[in-house]
């Protein structure tokens, strides 16, 4: 049955029951539908008269068209029952019989896009969750467009049971991103943000994916990345993505890795490879920014930390540790500028692996060595932040960088005897540093657990 | 007085009660300017204030 003669025979059918004639003739029925049309009879045939006539001693109208629609599917070729759906979506017929009957609901899904709004709330409706499902993760036509619509209009609570259907990261990312992206404000802060945080975050498990979804969640504020910029990453990386799985040996994954500008995207793909000496091909490949004024600080902070870690870990300082240090330590920008709050004098990103440290104050050398290393302690233990989202206890974490700093700077001292940067030699009391910050209830606690393990020879 | 106003009012209130016992280009320093101007804020002016601490920003100050 083609769209023209539904039309017909359901406009008869509803017109009789409107007039609460059900039961009349063939002849009758010819005779109505010689009234809808000039050319009716190039629209109805014999045998739709007799189905009207069925139709219409029926109870149940419904059933018996989507049993007549099945009946004609079964002798159509695929192109045909496609072209069929595609006759009846752009006529706007949107009666469920028509898609209920449908053999296979990717004919008229990978029509979805095209449709308006209202008639896509109808095909989301009429497909049953499955299939929609399975259509999505089968990557249709469609997909894309059916995963905006999905994150965009159903409720909070069912964009958890969508995230846990879908099985790609990719699908999942663009899901939680698009109704991040649609809702207003007061809705994303009462209910996304927590539903998103608690619940849709943990279902993806890529780190670059991860990464774009905590980027999202900040760029409200200055320096993140726009919505769209965010986006545009997605499908570069997918791009890239496509291509490393081409290759077939660590080696050239690990080439076409290190000319990867983006190192949010280099360091998610260092995943795929395996190979030591491969791996630290990329690894060597990051850059980073460091303004020209901290140049010689961030390199001596650098060797200082690298030293500690080489010294006090020994055997310890495996080769995932020391890929870990390579990196933060490799791709973290330095920059040297006034700070959005004046008050602030040095600032660690986690998010984008930055240290900004403040230009509003003039400081000793030994000030800013203390608060780079402070910075990079903050970057080190926040390394996998973006894709946790779960901030440390403060006062740990302030003591904790305070220690690392003091640590860091007193292991260099051990062994050189003296600080010396761009021939200015720093001098410590006592030749020891002590730092000196407005730390000192944070500062307390570190170093109460840590004198605590001491005694119990619990310090590694 | 705008809120606004009396932010900034209360900004020069706690700098000046910090001055000379730490200094502004010590690490930490923001943290401690902030807690006391959310005490006045709150205590002087019912003005709820949440710190950078209070506030998820992916980000460490000092």
């Amino acid at each position: 049955m083609n769209c023209k003669s539904y039309q017909a025979i359901k406009e008869l059918y509803e017109y009789m029951v409107q007039l609460n004639k059900k039961v009349i003739s063939l002849d009758d029925i010819m005779k109505c539908f010689d009234c809808q049309s000039q050319d009716i009879d190039s629209i109805i045939s014999s045998e739709d008269i007799l189905f009207t006539k069925e139709l219409l001693d029926s109870d149940d109208m419904s059933a018996l068209m989507v049993d007549r629609f099945r009946k004609d599917y079964a002798q159509m070729t695929p192109k045909e029952i496609a072209d069929n759906i595609a006759e009846f979506m752009k006529e706007c017929v949107s009666d469920k019989e028509v898609f209920e009957a449908v053999p296979d609901a990717s004919y008229y899904l990978n029509l979805f896009e095209d449709c308006d709004y209202q008639f896509k709330n109808l095909l989301i409706e009429y497909t049953d969750k499955k299939t929609l499902y399975e259509y999505i993760n089968g990557n249709g036509k469609s997909k894309d467009s059916i995963i905006e619509f999905l994150a965009s209009n159903v409720d909070i609570n069912s964009l958890f049971e969508v995230a846990t259907s879908i099985t790609s990261d990719y699908d999942k990312t663009m899901l939680i991103l698009k109704a991040t992206n649609d809702r207003t404000m007061e809705a994303i802060e009462d209910e996304l943000i927590p539903t998103v945080e608690l619940m849709l975050f943990p279902l993806v498990s890529d780190k670059f994916f991860e990464m774009q979804i905590t980027k999202a969640y900040y760029s409200n504020y200055p320096g993140y990345p726009t919505p769209e910029n965010i986006f545009t990453e997605i499908e570069e990386y997918r791009s890239h993505l496509e291509k490393i799985n081409q290759f077939k040996d660590d080696e050239s994954k690990a080439k076409y890795i290190s000319k990867i500008e983006n190192k949010d995207m280099k360091e998610a793909l260092l995943s795929r490879i395996k190979d030591k000496k491969c791996r630290n091909m990329v690894i060597q490949s990051f850059n980073k920014h460091v303004d020209p004024k901290m140049a010689s600080l961030d390199k001596f902070a650098q060797t200082a930390i690298r030293e500690f870690f080489e010294d006090t870990l020994g055997e310890n300082f495996t080769d995932d540790k020391r890929e870990r240090l390579e990196i933060v330590l490799r791709r973290s920008d330095v920059l040297f500028q006034r700070l959005e709050d004046e008050n602030c004098n040095g600032l660690a990103d986690y998010v984008l692996k930055k240290i900004m440290i403040s230009s509003e104050y003039e400081m000793e050398l030994s000030e800013y060595l203390q608060t780079i290393i402070h910075e990079y302690s903050h970057l080190l233990s926040n390394i996998n932040y973006p894709c946790i989202r779960s901030l440390p206890n403060f006062e740990i974490e302030e003591g904790m960088a305070d220690l690392f700093s003091e640590l860091v700077i007193n292991n260099y001292l051990e062994k050189h005897k003296e600080i010396e940067i761009d021939g200015e030699v720093i001098k410590y009391d006592n030749e020891m540093f002590i730092s000196e910050s407005g730390y000192d209830f944070e500062n307390a606690w570190p170093r109460t657990m840590l004198a605590g393990l001491e005694k119990m020879d619990k310090i590694y | 007085m705008t809120r606004e106003e009396i932010i900034k009012q209360v900004d020069e209130k706690v700098k000046k009660e910090l001055d000379g016992k730490i200094s502004p280009n010590m690490l930490g320093y923001i943290h401690i300017f902030e807690k006391r101007k959310k005490e006045i804020l709150k205590n002087e002016y019912g003005i709820e204030f949440k710190t950078l601490r209070e506030r998820d920003t992916g980000r460490s100050m000092d």
